[in-house]
Order: C-alpha cells, then sequence, then structure tokens
C-alpha cells in the first residue's frame, strides 16, 4: 500500500496549483521522523526527535500566490516543521489538529510560523464534523 | 480577584502577588507567574532569618517592573529594622528578580535569605478549581540552577531558576548563606525561565527575541505613549482616564507568535491574556484614532487563523473568525477547544467592519487589498454557514455541547438571551446586534468591493442584500407594543422581547429606520435603562433584571461606548455626551480605569458607581472606552482624507483639546468647546 504521506506531497506537487494557497507566497520544509504506526513517539519529549539524520523525510514546499512546487530537497525554508509520519497522517486525516500537536510536544515549528498556519488549511477537519445549518436542522427535528 | 495583589506583566507572562512580592497560591488567592497559560511558579516566599518581610512601600509606576521595599518581622507600633530588603522585579518575557540586603547596623550581621520556590504548572482554567494533575512533576538541582519540570506524554513545561550569587539549593527553594559588612550591601540576581515544548522558551524557535531588557520596555512604553495624540483639557477625570488609558492599553499589548513584531489587544489581565477576536476588534475600533497600529495587527492576525474547515469541538467553519486561543495544558490534550476555538457569531461581522474603518483612518489601502480574500470568506460566512436557518439573518447554537458558549455574541453568559418574563428561548438564537453588524458589514464591505477590490458588480449585490437584510430586520424584530427591537429571534421566528442595551449597538450599525431611531433614543436614555452613569445591560423591570447580574443589569463601559457612537452617528450628540459624561464622572472613582462592568443601581441610590466584583483589570474594551468616548465628543470622522471635528461637549467638560491625530491626513488637531463653561470639578 502507498505510504499516505507520500502519496499526499506527490499529488500536491502534481496538481501544480492550489486555489486555498492563492496571495500565500513563501517556503516550507516537513522534516519527519519515522515514528511507527500506531506507537506513541516516545522519542518525541522535549520535541526533538532522536532518529538519525538519514532517517528523516524532507519534503520542500514552495507556494508562489498558489502555485505549487514540491521536492525532496533538504534546503533551507521560511519555516520548517518537524514531526514524525504517525503524527503527519493524523494531520492528513484531520483526526490531529495541528496547534494541539505543536502545544503537546508532538511537532514544532521554527521560522514563520505564519507560513505552517497558512499550509494548514490544505488539511481537512476532523471526520464526522457538521455543517451548522445541517447540524440546526436535525436539532429542529429531533 | 483581590485589588491589593501586585502585578507586572508582558504579553502573556504575568506575575501576580502580595504586597510584598510574595507568591503562595491558592485556590481563592490566584498569585504566580504565569506564561503562556500556564502556572510556572505557585510559590516563591521570601524570608530574612526565617521571617516574613513587611513592606515599607512599593514603587509600581512601570507596568512590567515593580520594586518592593521591605523589612524582616510583622510590624509592631514601630518599625525600626537594622536590615531592608529591596526585592525588584521585572518581565521582559521572563522573569528577573534582584535582591539587595543592607545591613544599617555599625556591626557586621550573618543571615539566612530564603526563597521557597515551587511550580504546580496549573492551567489558567485550572486555577479556581485547582484540579490535580495528571502528568508527573520532577525537581532538578544542579549548580545554581533549580529546575521544575511537569510531563504529562510528550507535553513538558519547565521552570529554571538561576542565581547570580553562590547558593545552596534544595527542591523547595534556594538559601543564601549571607554576610553583611557595616552600613554593607549585599545583592542577587534571580533568574525564571519558563520553558515549552522544545525546551526552550516558546518564543526563542520563531525567529522572537524570547524577552526584552527593562531598559527597552521602559523605551517602548515612552515611544507608545509619545506617539498616541496629546490631550489638552481643563476636566481633570477625563485627563487622568485617557492617561490610565494609554499606559493599560501598553501594558495589555500582547504580541501573538504569528504577529511577527506586531501587537494585538489582549483581552484583560489576569484570565484573558490571550488573543480574543471579539475583544481585540471592539478595542482595536475604540482606539483607531488614537493608536492605528493595534488594528493593523489584529486584522492580519486574526485573518491568519480564519477558519478554513468545519470542526465541531471548535466550532469552527471555512471564513470564520476565531473567538479565543490558548495555549495551556487543557488546550494541548483538547480537553477545552481553544486551538483556536471559534465558538462566536459576531466576530466574522466585526472583522470586516473594522477593516474598512481602518482604513477610512488610515488610507492603508494597501492591507485592505491583501486581505481581500479574507474579508469575502468573512462576508460569505454571513450568508452560509452564519445564516443557519437559511432565511437571512445570523444565529448561533453551538455544535460542542461539552465546552463550548451557549451564548455566542458578547453577551455570552448562560441567561443574558432571555423575554421579557424572564423565560430563556431555545437555540438557534438570532440576538439583535449580530443583525446590525451583519448588515454594517456588507455596507461597508460594498465600499471596499468598489474602491480597492475593483468589484462593482459583488458592491451592487451586498448593498441590495443589506437593503433587503435592514427590511427583513424592521419588520421581524420590531417589538409593537414596547417601540422597541428585540434583543432576539427565537428558532421559531418569535420575538425575545426583552428591552435591552443591545438597541444601542443598531444605531452603530445603521440598520435602525430614521423614523425609530427616537423611540430607540428615548428608551436607551429612559430610566429603564439609563442608571444615571450609563445604559444597562438590561432594562428595570425585566423578569432576570439584576444590578449586579453579570448581563442581565449591569452597566458596561464598553457597551456605553458603542452606543454612544450609535447615537452620535444618528444626531443624537447631546445624549451621547450624556453616557460619555456619565462614564467619564464614573471613571474619576476608579482612579480613571474604568472596570469591566459595575453596579446598575441608579445613580441617585448609591452616588457611588459599584463596581461588578469582576476577574479582570484593567480590561482591553473598558481601556478602550474613554478613548471612544473622546472620539465621540469630538465627532470625529474622517471625511474624504481628512479630519472632520464636530464638537458637542456635554456641560461641564469646558474645552477639549487632541493634538495630533494620526491618520490619513498625517497628524491634525481636534478641537472642542463645551456649551457652557463650568469650573472643573462640578459634577456634569
Amino acid at each position: 500500500m502507498p505510504d499516505s504521506v507520500v502519496q499526499f506531497f506527490e499529488e500536491l506537487g502534481k496538481r501544480g496549483h492550489e486555489p486555498l494557497f492563492e496571495g500565500v507566497s513563501g517556503t516550507l520544509r516537513f522534516d519527519l521522523a519515522p515514528g511507527e504506526d500506531g506507537t506513541r513517539p516516545a522519542e518525541f519529549t522535549r520535541g526533538r526527535e532522536s532518529a538519525p539524520a538519514e532517517q528523516i523525510d524532507h519534503w520542500f514546499v514552495e507556494i508562489r500566490d498558489g502555485d505549487i512546487r514540491v521536492s525532496r530537497d533538504a534546503v533551507p525554508a521560511d519555516c520548517v516543521v518537524h514531526t514524525n509520519r504517525t503524527v503527519f497522517r493524523g494531520f492528513l486525516t484531520g483526526r490531529t489538529n495541528a496547534q494541539a500537536a505543536w502545544l503537546r510536544g508532538l511537532m514544532w515549528a521554527e521560522g514563520n510560523i505564519v507560513m505552517h498556519r497558512l499550509f494548514d488549511r490544505i488539511f481537512p477537519g476532523p471526520p464526522g464534523a457538521h455543517d451548522p445549518r445541517d447540524f440546526a436542522r436535525r436539532g429542529r427535528q429531533r | 480577584m483581590k485589588e491589593d495583589l501586585v502585578r507586572i506583566l508582558d504579553g502573556s507572562t504575568f506575575l501576580l502577588s502580595d504586597p510584598c512580592g510574595d507568591i503562595a497560591a491558592s485556590p481563592t488567592v490566584p498569585t504566580g507567574l504565569f506564561a503562556f497559560d500556564t502556572r510556572y511558579l505557585s510559590l516563591w516566599r521570601l524570608s530574612v532569618n526565617g521571617e516574613q518581610l513587611h513592606p515599607l512601600s512599593t514603587d509600581d509606576t512601570q507596568y512590567f517592573e515593580v520594586v518592593f521595599f521591605l523589612v524582616p518581622g510583622e510590624p509592631t507600633h514601630y518599625v525600626d529594622a537594622r536590615v531592608s530588603v529591596i526585592r525588584g522585579r521585572s518581565i521582559g518575557g521572563s522573569f528577573d528578580e534582584w535582591l539587595t540586603v543592607l545591613n544599617h547596623d555599625r556591626s557586621a550581621v550573618e543571615l539566612t535569605v530564603r526563597m521557597e520556590a515551587g511550580a504546580d504548572f496549573a492551567d489558567i482554567f485550572e486555577i479556581k478549581d485547582s484540579r490535580s494533575k495528571t502528568g508527573t512533576k520532577t525537581v532538578h538541582i544542579a549548580d545554581r540552577t533549580l529546575r521544575f519540570t511537569y510531563e504529562r506524554d510528550t507535553f513538558r513545561r519547565e521552570t529554571v531558576i538561576t542565581s547570580s550569587e553562590p547558593v545552596e539549593i534544595d527542591e523547595h527553594g534556594l538559601t543564601f548563606a549571607v554576610r553583611v559588612g557595616p552600613h554593607g550591601i549585599w545583592h542577587t540576581d534571580l533568574h525564571v525561565a519558563t520553558l515549552g515544548p522544545d525546551g526552550q522558551d516558546i518564543r526563542a524557535s520563531l525567529n522572537r527575541a524570547p524577552g526584552r531588557t527593562r531598559m527597552e520596555m521602559r523605551r517602548d512604553l515612552e515611544e507608545w505613549t509619545n506617539s498616541a495624540p496629546r490631550l489638552d483639557c481643563e476636566f481633570e477625570p477625563l485627563v487622568t482616564a485617557y492617561k490610565r488609558s494609554l499606559i493599560d492599553l501598553a501594558a495589555l499589548r500582547f504580541p501573538p507568535l504569528t504577529a511577527g513584531t506586531g501587537s494585538v489587544p489582549a483581552a484583560g489581565l489576569p484570565w484573558f491574556m490571550t488573543t480574543f477576536g471579539r475583544d481585540s476588534i471592539f478595542t482595536s475600533l475604540q482606539t483607531l484614532p488614537f493608536v492605528p497600529a493595534l488594528a493593523a495587527t489584529t486584522l492580519q492576525v486574526l485573518g491568519d487563523a480564519q477558519g478554513s474547515k468545519l470542526d465541531d469541538f471548535r466550532e469552527e467553519e471555512p471564513g470564520k473568525i476565531l473567538h479565543e486561543l490558548r495555549y495551556g495544558e487543557t488546550a494541548a490534550f483538547e480537553e477545552r477547544p481553544h486551538t483556536p476555538y471559534y465558538g462566536a457569531a459576531d466576530t466574522t461581522a466585526l472583522f470586516v467592519i473594522l477593516l474598512d474603518e481602518y482604513e477610512r483612518w488610515t488610507g492603508d489601502a494597501a492591507l485592505v487589498r491583501r486581505l481581500q480574500r479574507r474579508a469575502r470568506a468573512a462576508l460569505n460566512w454571513i450568508d452560509e454557514y452564519g445564516d443557519m436557518l437559511g432565511n437571512g439573518y445570523t444565529w448561533y447554537q453551538r455544535r460542542n455541547e461539552v465546552s463550548g458558549l451557549e451564548n455566542q455574541c458578547w453577551k455570552d453568559s448562560w441567561d443574558s438571551i432571555s423575554y421579557r418574563d424572564g423565560t430563556i428561548p431555545g437555540f438557534p438564537r438570532a440576538t439583535c446586534e449580530l443583525q446590525g453588524y451583519a448588515y454594517d458589514a456588507k455596507i461597508r464591505g460594498a465600499r471596499l468591493a468598489r474602491m480597492f477590490w475593483d468589484d462593482p458588480e459583488y458592491a451592487d449585490k451586498l448593498e441590495r442584500e443589506a437593503a433587503e437584510l435592514k427590511r427583513r430586520f424592521n419588520r421581524d424584530f420590531w417589538v409593537a407594543d414596547g417601540e422597541y427591537y428585540a434583543l432576539a429571534l427565537d428558532a421559531d421566528g418569535r420575538a425575545v422581547d426583552a428591552l435591552s442595551s443591545n438597541i444601542g449597538h443598531l444605531l452603530w450599525s445603521g440598520i435602525v429606520e430614521p423614523a425609530r431611531a427616537g423611540k430607540v433614543v428615548e428608551h436607551l436614555l429612559g430610566p429603564r435603562l439609563f442608571s444615571g452613569w450609563g445604559v444597562r445591560t438590561l432594562a428595570d423591570g425585566e423578569g432576570l433584571y439584576n444590578p449586579i447580574g453579570y448581563h442581565v443589569g449591569t452597566v458596561w463601559p464598553f457597551d456605553n461606548s458603542i452606543i454612544a457612537w450609535g447615537l452620535s452617528r444618528y444626531g443624537y450628540r447631546e445624549e451621547a455626551g450624556r453616557i460619555a459624561g456619565g462614564m467619564i464622572d464614573a471613571a474619576k472613582y476608579f482612579d480613571g480605569r474604568l472596570p469591566e462592568a459595575f453596579g446598575g443601581y441608579d445613580r441617585d441610590l448609591t452616588e457611588y458607581p459599584v463596581q461588578y466584583p469582576t476577574a479582570c483589570s484593567p480590561q482591553a474594551w473598558s481601556t478602550g472606552a474613554p478613548l471612544m468616548f473622546i472620539r465621540t465628543m469630538l465627532g470625529m470622522e474622517p471625511q474624504s482624507g481628512h479630519l472632520v471635528v464636530e464638537p458637542a461637549l456635554p456641560i461641564g467638560i469646558g474645552r477639549i483639546e487632541l493634538l495630533d491625530v494620526p491618520g490619513r491626513w498625517g497628524r491634525a488637531d481636534a478641537f472642542g468647546r463645551g456649551r457652557l463653561d463650568i469650573p472643573t470639578g462640578r459634577r456634569i
């Protein structure tokens, strides 16, 4: 089964443009440590991944007013996000909230964190979330 | 909060202590050193030879530093100390304390100077109900360093105390064995660092200076005060309130982690030293003619955090502007929804209103263009997610039924929205001021679309929708037998018919039919709503009216500042002046610092504004209120690139000169003279 993280970044690069990022320009780099599925990333104490450098995946994303270029270059970026693949998969499914993950030490960002905040818009909300209009309608029918 | 607590602060780092500088936290006395919504010191108690110290005097002229002059022992008939202690402290990101022991004797003394220290790492939400902590606390001792650590899974916070002088350290504090020569001095510096998730100051990894020196802080305060207009006025209470407000606003400036170098107004000390959508926007509106930079940062920060997805727990929706952002443990573990929480139905429209008002004053078209997508998304939210019942009104009903807010308007306590008879409506609810804000946002959005976004069709559409909303609102919200607007509509479209201060906000928004304005004004200044100091949140005689009920009878300076602006907008300048005058009069009783709210008792009854026993002082939008009253009294408006001044001062305020008002005109002066010259000090 293809890795959902790899899939996400490759698909993003192929798309080449994301309307959600129109008006946004800058660069991000995601440094992702392995983080086995289903296990708590215990090595994450103090927010610092202790995995050897060769096990860290780098994803470099350049955004120019919505146009996107993705590479695996470990080059400097406006914002560098450190986390592991387990946590990142949580972002992809909407089950993990980035701000809460940061406060818990599951990820941390260096540099211009506004870039990360804006990038986070691409991730879905939690599964099963309601549109307030549906919610109100359902409540009225109860 | 106990009023004798001594506080210092910088941004979201603040310290509350007793009058001798000690911290000994208890559920009832919430002292401590707080940073990022976490208590990093819950014990910080100084003693000399085992004796507590007693304060002779305190110098707290700066909001970020304080100096205590202390002597050992309890006060007796007279103080005859051979030793005294100067205990100074400042906050500039981290916390520094310096201790100086003076020996006044001709012979040397041997002293044991002890600082007890402890950290409970309580989340700011846990202070009052002091829960036991889920995680583990540990203490580490190293050379001249005492380190408290709290860990829960990967969550980690640390307090690191270091001393400049040799010291003996145990798990509960620092002990100095001190010998001070005849008439000699001994000194040590203590530094307390508050570390975040990655073992360093949270700000350090974000290209931000982790803290500022005292000199930098002083320079910054001076620049801040100098950049604001100068007020010249014979009416002393107004001058005092203005000066107090400028300093308090400086103290309440909060640099969010995403704001670069800018600041937004935090909501209030101590519990609300964080980004609040509503409070930050209203304070920015109040202070625009004086310190416009706050509005620019507020717009930027709230825009960056605009909702983009659906999330029931956080009540997030695409385009929505946030309610509250927190950094503590309960937010981290999603026990509370503040990462960020979006449970507010008014912030999104207010965001557009602030953007337009900001441009009118500053001419900063670049920001309006940069935030075009954000503003459009906000306007879209009003028509889509905000209109929960699809009938053209803005509604709210919480989806987070555990920790979400029931009332998602400025009156956010549970019983604030009621019928005349005191019963409480079901959900969803559409309060009247939300519709006013939506109307105003559309009108202002249309101006922005036409002038800056090159989209006249969108402007026309917004204006059509606004006109339609106004027509519909005046049909559905008007309470015919009382001749005022209902507080809200319930889900069945029935008027929630209590008479409330919310009708004043409608004047500010311009949604009131001019023919009905007179009746609304009569109510606002009538005996049921007007207390003599200001307009009550709920009218005397309503089922739930209580003069000391939080949103059901108290008088809020912020509320009144918006009402006065509204009265002014409809040409009721004298009435606006009455409210401004009453409020400035009240400020006299609080050394110029208007509280969050005070009792709705008749002024004739108490002759003294009874402060509501509130948690926060200073509170940002109370701090901004005197500035708004000055604007209203002087009738200051930006018009075609100029500052227009049409003063209408209440009798008693002889003359106001406001010099160097910043704006698109550069700097301009505003002058006003009262209709009658009356000696200062006389009651308005």
